[in-house]
Formats: C-alpha cells, structure tokens, sequence
C-alpha cells in the first residue's frame, strides 16, 4: 500500500469536521425542527453525546490496529469472508453518503439558485474538483479542508452574528412542550450525521501522534455539536419552530432573512454564502469520496488508489443522477432511511466489531 | 497529453454552446418593484406590478413626474395581469412586458380590500414557494381603495410610487402609527395557532398643499399622495377589519414594534393645554394567568420618552411635576393599548398573540382550549401596566410663559 | 510524456558528444576548430606547450578572428624571454594591464637572484604587483579565464601560464530598482554584476556563516551562479536540494534567472511564481534569515529566492520600515486588493447577469440605466474592456517613456471616454476594469501579478458561465491547486495551513518586530529562535530598574 504520506492528528480532526460539516448544518436542522420543534437545540446536545461515544467506540478500535485501516483488518477479527463484506460495507458507506451528497447539492443549486441549469452540470463540476482534489491525496485534502472550514465556520458564525438581534428567545419557548420523546426523535438525524466522524477508522494509520486521536476526535464532534447549534438555534430564532420545518434548508432561509437597517447592503447576500457553502460542500464530498476511493484501494489489495479514482467517481455520478427523481424523495430518504443506513454502519457495525475484537482479544499493538 | 488538452477544450466548447442557462443581462429584466393582488371577476386573481422605466431613470433621474407626463418620460410603468391563479397572471403580464419580470428587488406587497376580506390563502402559498420573492424584506400592505391608483400616485421625491413607500417605512418610528410587516412575519404568524396576523394599511390622500394656478396646466405639487395608516387585522387568511392610527399604536406597542413616535395628553392642572412626549424606546411582554374568572392577559409596558412640548406654563424642572408627566403619558399610552384590544376582540383577531404567550406558559391547558381560542379570546381580561419615564426635556426646562 | 522527452534528449546528447569527443583531434592542425564547436574536452587535452609560439599560433586558430581577442607580443626585461599576454579588449582594465603587468616586465624587470623555482614562480614572486593570480596549464584553462576577464601571460619555456585578475568591465552603479520602488528603506538596487550584488549581501549580513556557494552554469554562456544562504539557519536539506537542481541544469545559456527558476521548479506548468525574484538585497537578506536559500545570477539584477511560498509573495520588505499599525493596514489593503484584481470582472459579470437581487436597488437601477444600449453580454463586454487594458499596459511598458505618456492619454481619455460615450461599453465596466487594474499594482511581487492577470480571463470566463457559482469553482479549483503544490519542500500554502498561530504574526498583519519571536514554523524547523522575548520597549520609569530616575 502506497504510504499517503502523514497527517497530525489536528488535521485528521479537520478531516472529520469537514466530512459532516457542509450538509449536517444545512439539512439536518429541518429533521431536527420538524420533530423536536423549538426544543431542537436540546436535541443537538443529545446528538453532541451520541457522536462523542460513536466517535470514542471507532477510536478504540482503530488503537487496536495502529497500522491497518478497518477494511485491512475487519478480515483478520471476523475471519475472511465476513471481514470482506464488513469492509465492503464500510466502502460502499463512502460511496453512498458521496452520491447523497452529490445530488444533495444538485438539488439545492437548482432548486435555490439555477433553476435552468441542468443538475447534472453541478454535479460534473463538483465531482471534477473532488477528482482534482483527489488526486492531490490525502495531505492536499487536508490543507484544503482547513482552509474552507475556517471559511465555512466563519460565514456560520457572521450570519449568526448578523440575525443575532433579530433572535427572539420566545421563541423556543415552552420548554419540553410535548415531552421528551420527540426532542429523542430529533436527536437522531444530528446524531447520525456526527457519526459520519467514525472515518477515523480509515485515517488512522496515517496519523502521526495517534496518543492525541481520542482528544481531536472528540473536539471534532464538539466542533460540529457548536456549528449545528449555531444553525439550529438561529433557524428557531429567526423564523420559529413551524416555519424553520416548513422550510426545505431552514439554515439557508436563516441566511437570506438578514436584515440590517444600518447597512442594507449586506442584505439579500445569500449568493456570498452559496459561495462559501459551495466550498463545504466540495470538502464534504472529496472528504467521503477520497475515503471510499482509499478503502476500495485497500479491499481490492492494490498499491495505488488513484487508477481508482475516475471510475468510482463515474460510477458514483450514475448512481447519484438515477437515485432520486425529486426532492420529495429526497427529503424523506434524508429524514428516514438515510440516518438509519449511517448510523448501522458508524455505530453497529463499529461496535460489534469492537466487541469480537475484545473478545477475541485480537490487536496488532504492541505492548 | 495532447489528447487530455483536446478534452479539456472539448469540454469548454460544449459548456459554451450549451451553456449559459440562467444567464439574463441585467437591462433583460423587469424589476419588479411593488406588487399589488386584487381579486378580479370570476374568482380569478389580478396582479399589478410596477416596474421602472431605466432608461428615464438614467437620463433624467433629476426629478419627478408631472401626471399626464408622456409615457417616454415616465420612470415607471404598472403592468396589470389576470389569470386563475397568481403565478398565471404574473405570467401574462409577459405578453406586453418586453423584459422578464423579476422579483428578488421587491419590497412592497399590496392586497386589495377585496382580496383581503375574501381571503389571501390562494396566493400564499405561491408567495411561500417563490425562489425569487425575498420573505423577509417584502412588506405587506391591505390597500384602502384601487390599488392601481396607489401604484400611479405621483411624487416629487422618490422617483418610483414603490420607492417611495419603502422610504416611508424606514421612517417608520416617526410615529409607530402604522404597521408594516415582513411577509415572513405575516406567514409566521398565519402558522400559529395562538396569534393572527396583521398587516400595513396603504391608502391615497389628497395633497392639501397642491395649488393649481391659473394658466398653469398642472400644478406642480401632484394633487395626491400616498400614504400610509394604520393597520388591518386578519382572521386566518381574511381580513376582520381596519385599526386605526392610535389603535394601531395600541396594537404595535404589545407587540414591541414602537420605535417612536409622539404621545400628547392634558397638561396637569391646565385646562385645555396639552403635553407631548416623544417615544424614545419601549418594550412590552405579556403575562398570561389563569384565574378563577378567566384568563387574564397583563401587558408590561416599560417606555421611556423625551418632552419636546409642554403647552402649558407648569414648571417641569421639578420632580413631582415630571412624575405627575409620567403618570399621565402611562396613561395615555394604556388608553392607546386598551382601545386596540376591544377593537381586536371586537373583530375576533387575536393579532397580539395572546394565545401564543398562552401557549408558552401553559402548554398544558394550552391544548384543552385551542380549538376554542377564537371564542375565547374576545371574552379574556386585558390588563394594562404601564411604567413610563421621561428622560430628557429638551434645550430648556421652563416653557416660555411660566414666570417665578 | 515528458520522460520521453528527456530520455529521447539525453540519448542526442549522448550521441554528440561521443562523435566529437571520438575525432582524432590534432593538436597543430587547427583547422577543425572551424568545422565544429570547441568542447571543453578538447581544449583540456591541449597542454600548454613550452613553444610560446605554438602556443599563440592554437590560441590564435581557437579565438579565430575576433577583433577583441588579443594576443600582445613582447619581452621581458628586454630580452631576457619571450611572452605573451592574452586578454580580451573591453574586459581588462587597460591602466591595470599596463601599470601593473606590462611596465614591471617589459621596463623595470631584472633578474637579481638565482632562480629558485621556475622562471614563472620568480616573475610571479617578484615582479608582478597583481593580488589575483591563477594558474593555467592547458587551452581550455587559459580560454576561460580569458573569458573571465582575467589577462593570461604566457612565457616562452614555460609549459604553464598565469591568469592575473584585471578585470575592469563597465558596470551600472547600484541604483534604485525599478521594480521596487520603496518610500523608505535602502535605495540600492542589484546590479548586473555579480560581484556588486555579492558586496551588497555581505554589506547586510556581516558573518562568516553567510556561506556563497559559486557554480558556473551554461555551456556556451559560462555563467556564473552563487547560492547564498545562511549556515545554521538554512536547512541543510534545502541547501543540498538547491545544489544539487542547480548542478542537474545543462543548458546552453543562462541570460536571466528565470532560465534557473524554470528549471528549479517543483511545478513546471503551474504559473504561480515558485520562487520570489527581487532586486532588492535587503530583501534578501530578510529573507536569508528566515532560512531560506538566495540564487544570485551574474547579469541580472534578479536574484531568486527559494523556497518560494504564496504568503511570501504578499510580503514587501518596506513593510518592515514603517510602523507596524501601517505594516497591518498595508498588509491587509494588500491582500483584498488581491483579492479585487483576481476577482472582480469575473464578480461583476456573475452578479449582474446571474445574482440580481444581491445589487442595491437603486444601485441596480443606475446599474440598468447605464447597461442600456451596450450591444455586448456583459461577461463579453468584460473581456474586451480587460483585454484593451492588457493591450494598453503592454504598451504602455514597451514603449520609450516619451510615448508612454501618450499611450496613457489615448488610452484613458479616447477609448474610455470615447467608448462610454458611444454606449459600446458601460461607464461601470470602466470603473471595475480601471479598479482591478490599479489593484493589480499593490502587489510586491510582479510575478503573482501577472499570474493574477492571467486567471482573470478564466474567472470572467466561469461567471459569464456559471455565475458565482462558478467564480467558487474557479477558486476552489485555484485553491486545490494550491494545495497540492511544494516550492522545495516547502507546502505552497505555508503560513495559511497547517496551521500554525506564531506564523500569522506575518500573514495577514505584521506584527511589532519585538513580538517577531520565532521563524517561520514549517521553513526553519531546528533554529527557531529570532530574537530574545520581551524585547517589547518600555518607558525608562516603568523598568524594574528604574532607568534614568
């Protein structure tokens, strides 16, 4: 296996923040909303929980295998059939979320902002840039990520600042009006998505100071937990509770409900930061695909993964155009199917593996 | 290598023949600028639409228009639609229109009073749905009269009726005596259970300063004007009926919408003589309680306010005095709040969200009585607290009479 | 493809120098040097003879009939021998070679010792008052200190020569650089002369860790090319690397540096400028003592500078010379006017053809009003508006200063004014293209400034297609490219990502030069330190001490 050169394990927190950022804070809030309604924000703690253990489960399995990716050894704990088909699953996750992504992001450009546009040309464009990107490797990914996440985290945090005073507090009351279940229900769609940080798990090996993972992974869920309250709790602030569910991207109406008075040139922005979105969302997507492209390099038992690369991203362009004919689809996959389908593979999958491995006592630390 | 640069020019070439799909030049397009809905015969739905005439704003953006001024000089133009559904008769309008209509600059939504009354759900939902219309920079209007008039009332100094209704908004706090509202505000609340919507009232007034001299063919002040007044309170999606100026302080002071305005009450102790108090900030919550005789609704109101105006000789330097002025403006700023209230329960609108603030503390007993709300809420007790402070009195303390 | 290339080129060069290096070459029979080229191998096989006259006649036949090439004839101290000085008219101090070499041999020269040595080692101990003096033993030696500037003496019996330094060739004075103009900060420039710039190093850093290293690069041109870094502050890593890019160079000529900065590249097809270029030696010398490795070239005041990151780029020294709040100002008009030169055609196109709603409305209506009646889309309306500016620039430089003033006029008054007035372009587009333009000025560095002028087509390109979402895609794709590039090991995008806070001290601002503690993190990774902490100043009555009380 070709060495994708080190990373520290900061950027591989970069890495992780960025694989979820750009669609959790746009698309989960509305899932959120629609089930936990102003308490919403509370959910988002409950998720921040939920991804900090998915997180530290997948961590305390990747010590065991210092060296080797989950594809590499889910073989040696499961036996080799089975460890194929765990690893095939783990890859085809990548892929999978890649083309949710993919026409995740078609859809939002045609439906926002092109509606003449052909959809397929936002996804070539996007696909041909995670190519580029993906051919770079994995350090380039990560120098690019850092520089679009600051960027991305910062818009977040100016579009707060700018509705901050138009927030009223309100808003989210009562508190707990319908229970607790519902604020449960809305935890999960957070909650999923922030165990899309598990690709620790494929990172891994090429960290340099591993003794800091458990720490960065953490900060990472902790991150992601601060960008999606900030999105969630602007959106109810902003708009209230039945509206911001209305809405197909409430974090987006939050963005084009900026008003400001003294300076009403900032107003009607929300092209600026489409742009911005635009750059998370192509981390989003090369982050998964490069992880999907390096896990089937490494389940195929080949050296280099960058023959690999064109074809899985023509393959993951197929996939992404037929699986949905219209945004109904989509929205209700991303609400039902789509958070149980992550969660199965970040969270089950990643501790059932834990649990044979413990049991079994396999590790290829040394000690 | 050769072959990979062919492909990428291959690919540019395509993309340039192909491309440019949501591409539109910037003169292409027809700035919509002002909507006005009305309802027109047979259930069908009648739009008008202003939009400006660039090529006069360029050349002479110098100064108003004249009516009767030719329509090569006119900065505007008012395109009227009519079809089945909204978004059909926007559509028509493009049969005389020789650019596209677009909507994302448009600040000003104007229902008919015929429109409002017989219920503006039909529309909604194209005005939710819209990519274009920006929700929250859009304001909604209830018109007093013929909206198409509205929208061709001339004036001096915006050059576009549209314009000018927006720059009478941003100076709003004036007087806080009428309501404009965001449309997104006006849906949220449409999707409250506990509070209905309201909206501005716009009318045409005719200018008492425009004189018409002899030999002249058109005065040059224009005989009307617009303006705006007041509010409408809606019932679901129909319109109950209209406030007026001070109701519609009433209404705006429960709802933290005050950002200025005048407060004149009797001069203590001087018959006839009146004080006037400028608004400077102001802020209200409501308190819901449930009692054995009902449910009561108390309205805080903190308001601080600056003297610009004592009619009578009363020495305002002194404490007492200003805490007799305090009283009073609480006063008149209650009676402003009470008489908003019976007219809202009168008409049936809770516009206030009281049944909001309800739900908030009891959401509970909330859901036993939503359903009945709107019975409820014409027969629920409304309680007025209001705290007021003058802050400053101007340049001088005593009035120009007042002798020791 | 481009292995190919090389492997196909090495296999030529190969093969020449096997058919030339394998003629029988004889020595008195000269005639060949006309038929081909003179290798170095050839010439080093020709020993100086002890027959002056041989010697003269090759020399003669090497030098064929070049009126400069000189060979003067004469003896020493009146006949005690024959002798020859050879020397290149125009590159040899005349009052030197005839005070200093000619006079002492031919007039005052007399043998009063016996010999001790050869008959050369007494002239040269004795009678020849000269400080630089080397030896020649064969042709090849003795062309190319000619070359050099040196004056070659044979002496008749003797089968070796001296080469006697009297070069004296005419030189620009230090002047200030036209590239870099600064307000305030040194005004000497680079000069063409190579041993002029390495005195202006050593003026700035007076160690004798300032280690010049001297190579001659070029078969036909012999040029001379001195690394220069700091020992102890450059890596060791870095300084080989540069050596051995440098050594791999086998060219026929080197006339300017860029011919070395192509050919150091990490990224030959990327035209990001992998290596500053400056005439400025303070420059330099800042920049040596960050670490970093200098290329000084002989003819030509541009001296490189690698590794050669993005951040470095939006550096000037002058920033350095001034108070740092201005240093900060500077720093961050810089970097948005980056940012306006790079991207505003291509905004302007996207917002007003695609993003409408985002203009203010009476902007926008002044906007409509002015666009009314210009024929042209307004993504082409920008790329003729940028291209008559390239145009106009392009002349503007190239034309004698007299006419430049002229083009200037014509550009500015007759196709600006003209063209709005005709409606062919709108008065807007003049101001965002005459904007870009003057912010395309702000930058330090010429080279980012004209990689700059060029993506602009591009981006206009991508918003006339895509709007802004297609200026994102432009940036991004500049930003992967970024990214994915390395100037000597060194990551392109240093200073931005990996992130390291001590570094953004001078990325954005510029901070005090007290709180400059440390070196650039990922550039000096063993010498870190700069200066001792706290260095910030105080007045005298705060001090612990007390100072002056």
């Amino acid at each position: 296996m070709r060495e994708e050169g080190k990373i520290s394990a900061y950027q591989a927190m970069v890495y992780q923040v960025s694989i979820v950022l750009a669609t959790a804070i746009l698309f989960a809030p509305a899932f959120t909303v629609k089930h936990a309604k102003q308490d919403a924000w509370i959910s988002v703690i409950i998720a921040c929980f939920f991804g900090c253990l998915q997180v530290y489960i997948a961590v305390s399995l990747a010590r065991r295998f210092p060296n080797a990716s989950v594809v590499q050894y889910a073989p040696l704990i499961l036996g080799k059939v089975p460890g194929k088909v765990v690893g095939f699953i783990y890859l085809f996750y990548f892929f999978y979320v890649g083309y949710y992504v993919l026409h995740q992001f078609s859809a939002l450009m045609s439906s926002s902002y092109m509606p003449l546009t052909p959809s397929i040309v936002f996804m070539l464009v996007l696909s041909l840039l995670a190519v580029y990107a993906a051919y770079g490797g994995l350090e380039v990914i990560c120098r690019i990520s850092s520089v679009v996440l600051t960027a991305v985290l910062m818009t977040l945090a100016l579009i707060v600042v700018l509705i901050v005073k138009d927030i009223k507090i309100w808003r989210f009351l009562p508190v707990l009006e319908n229970g607790f279940n519902p604020v449960l229900l809305g935890s999960i769609a957070p909650g999923s998505r922030f165990g899309e940080t598990v690709v620790i798990l494929l990172l891994y090996p090429f960290i340099n100071n591993k003794e800091k993972v458990v720490k960065t992974s953490l900060l990472a869920v902790l991150i992601l937990s601060i960008a999606m309250e900030m999105a969630v709790v602007g959106a109810i602030g902003l708009l209230g509770p039945t509206e911001a569910a209305s809405f197909l991207f409430p974090t987006f109406n939050m963005a084009r409900r900026i008003k400001l008075e003294a300076l009403p040139i900032l107003e009607r922005q929300d092209a600026l930061f489409m742009m911005i979105w635009v750059a998370g969302m192509l981390i989003k997507l090369t982050t998964f695909f490069f992880a999907g492209v390096l896990a089937l390099a490494q389940w195929l038992n080949v050296k280099d993964y960058r023959p690999l690369i064109l074809p899985s991203m023509a393959i993951i362009m197929a996939l992404s155009v037929q699986s949905w004919k219209n945004i109904p689809e989509l929205v209700s996959f991303g609400g039902e199917a789509f958070p149980v389908s992550i969660i199965f593979v970040n969270f089950i999958i990643t501790v059932f593996l834990l649990i044979i491995a413990v049991i079994r006592n396999i590790s290829t630390r040394k000690t | 290598m050769k072959r990979r640069i062919s492909l990428i020019i291959l690919v540019l070439l395509i993309c340039l023949t192909a491309g440019c799909w949501d591409m539109r030049e910037v003169e292409s397009l027809g700035y919509v600028m002002a909507m006005a809905i009305d309802r027109g015969p047979q259930e069908q739905i009648r739009v008008i639409t202003q939009v400006p005439n660039p090529r006069v704003l360029g050349g002479g953006a110098r100064g108003g228009v004249t009516p009767g001024a030719s329509i090569a000089t006119k900065p505007y133009r008012n395109f009227e639609g009519t079809g089945p559904t909204i978004f059909y008769a926007l559509r028509e309008i493009s049969h005389e229109s020789s650019r596209r209509l677009f909507f994302a600059q448009n600040r000003t939504l104007i229902f008919s009073e015929a429109m409002a009354e017989k219920g503006v759900y039909d529309v909604l939902d194209f005005l939710k749905r819209s990519v274009e219309i920006r929700r929250g920079l859009t304001m909604v209007f209830v018109a007093r009269g013929e909206p198409a008039k509205i929208l061709d009332t001339p004036n001096p100094h915006s050059i576009l009726p549209a314009l000018r209704i927006d720059d009478i908004i941003r100076w709003r706090g004036q007087t806080s005596r009428f309501a404009p509202v965001p449309l997104s505000r006006f849906l949220e609340s449409l999707s409250l259970e506990g509070q209905e919507p309201y909206a501005g009232v716009i009318e045409v007034a005719s200018n008492p300063t425009a004189q018409v001299r002899e030999g002249e063919k058109a005065a040059p002040e224009p005989s009307s004007t617009i303006r705006l007044a007041g509010a409408a309170l809606f019932r679901d999606d129909r319109m109950a009926g209209f406030l007026d100026e001070t109701e519609t302080r009433g209404l705006l002071w429960v709802l933290n919408e005050v950002r200025g305005g005048q407060i004149v009450f009797p001069c203590p102790g001087q018959e006839g003589k009146k004080v006037t108090v400028e608004i400077i900030r102001a802020n209200a919550k409501i308190e819901p309680e449930i009692t054995e005789e009902g449910i009561i609704m108390t309205v805080k109101i903190r308001e601080e306010g600056n003297l610009v105006e004592v009619e009578g000789p009363i020495d305002v330097s002194k404490p007492e005095v200003i805490k007799e002025l305090d009283r009073l403006h609480a006063a008149a700023i209650g009676n402003e709040v009470m008489a908003a209230v019976y007219k809202a329960q009168e008409l049936g609108s809770d516009a206030f969200g009281f049944g909001e603030a309800f739900r908030r503390k009891f959401p509970r007993e909330w859901k036993k009585i939503k359903k009945d709300w709107p019975e409820i809420f014409p027969g629920i007790e409304v309680r007025v607290q209001v705290v007021a402070h003058i802050r400053r009195m101007g340049m001088t303390v005593k009035p120009p009479l007042l002798v020791h | 493809m481009r292995k190919r290339i090389a492997k196909k080129l090495h296999h030529l060069i190969r093969n020449y120098a096997c058919k030339t290096a394998g003629k029988n070459i004889c020595p008195d029979d000269m005639d060949w040097v006309h038929q081909t080229t003179v290798e170095k191998y050839d010439l080093e096989r020709i020993p100086i003879e002890a027959d002056l006259a041989t010697n003269i006649k090759r020399l003669k036949g090497i030098s064929g009939v070049c009126p400069d090439f000189i060979i003067r004839q004469f003896e020493i101290g009146g006949g005690i021998a024959e002798a020859a000085v050879i020397f290149l008219e125009g590159m040899v101090e005349r009052v030197l070679l005839n005070e200093n070499l000619l006079k002492p041999l031919m007039i005052h020269y007399r043998p009063f010792k016996p010999a001790q040595g050869s008959f050369l080692d007494q002239i040269l101990r004795v009678a020849l008052p000269v400080d630089v003096v080397r030896k020649c033993v064969n042709l090849h030696d003795v062309i190319d200190r000619v070359l050099e500037g040196y004056v070659v003496l044979l002496v008749d019996g003797e089968s070796r020569g001296l080469a006697l330094e009297a070069a004296g060739f005419k030189t620009r004075v230090p002047e200030e650089p036209m590239t870099e103009a600064v307000v305030r900060g040194p005004r000497e420039g680079f000069t063409e002369a190579l041993h002029t710039n390495i005195t202006l190093l050593r003026r700035r850093l007076k160690t004798p860790n300032l280690v010049l290293e001297s190579m001659v690069l070029g078969r036909i041109s012999h040029t001379q090319v001195v690394v220069g870094y700091v020992r102890g502050l450059a890596a060791p890593e870095l300084v080989a690397e540069v050596r051995e890019r440098l050594q791999r160079i086998d060219i026929d000529g080197i006339l300017e540096s860029n011919y070395l900065e192509e050919m150091l590249r990490d990224h030959p097809l990327s035209f990001f400028p992998q290596a500053i270029t400056t005439e400025r030696p303070d420059r330099v010398a800042a920049n040596l003592l960050e670490g970093r490795v200098a290329v000084l070239t002989e003819n030509t005041p541009f001296v490189l500078i690698v590794p050669g990151e993005f951040v470095a780029h939006m550096q000037s020294p002058e920033d350095f010379y001034h108070h740092f709040v201005l240093g900060v100002f500077i720093r961050l008009l810089r970097w948005s006017a980056f940012a306006v030169s790079l991207l505003l055609p291509s905004v302007y196109v996207a917002v007003t053809t695609f993003h409408q709603e985002m203009i203010p409305t009476r902007l926008l209506l002044s906007i409509v009003a002015a666009r009314e009646g210009v024929p042209f889309p307004a993504v082409v309306e920008a790329l003729i508006m940028e291209i008559a500016f390239e145009v106009l620039r392009e002349a503007g430089v190239r034309l004698p200063r007299a006419v430049g003033q002229a083009v200037s006029i014509v550009g500015a008054l007759v196709i600006g004014e003209a063209a709005v007035t005709a409606g062919v372009v709108s008065p807007l587009m003049v101001i965002v293209v005459a904007l870009t333009g003057i912010s395309s000025f702000l930058s330090p560095s010429f080279d980012l400034a004209i990689s700059i002028r060029v993506l602009r087509f591009p981006m206009m390109f991508l918003a006339g297609l895509l709007g802004l979402f297609g200026v994102v895609v432009g940036m991004l794709a500049i930003l992967i490219h970024f990214a994915g590039m390395r100037s000597f090991g060194l990551p392109y995008l240093a200073g931005l990502t990996p992130f390291h806070p001590d570094d953004w001290k001078d990325v954005f601002i510029r901070a005090p030069i007290w709180m400059m503690s440390r070196r650039p993190t990922e550039l000096s990774k063993s010498n870190r330190k700069r200066q001792v902490p706290g260095l910030k100043p105080e007045p005298p009555d705060r001090h612990p001490q007390g100072g002056r009380s």
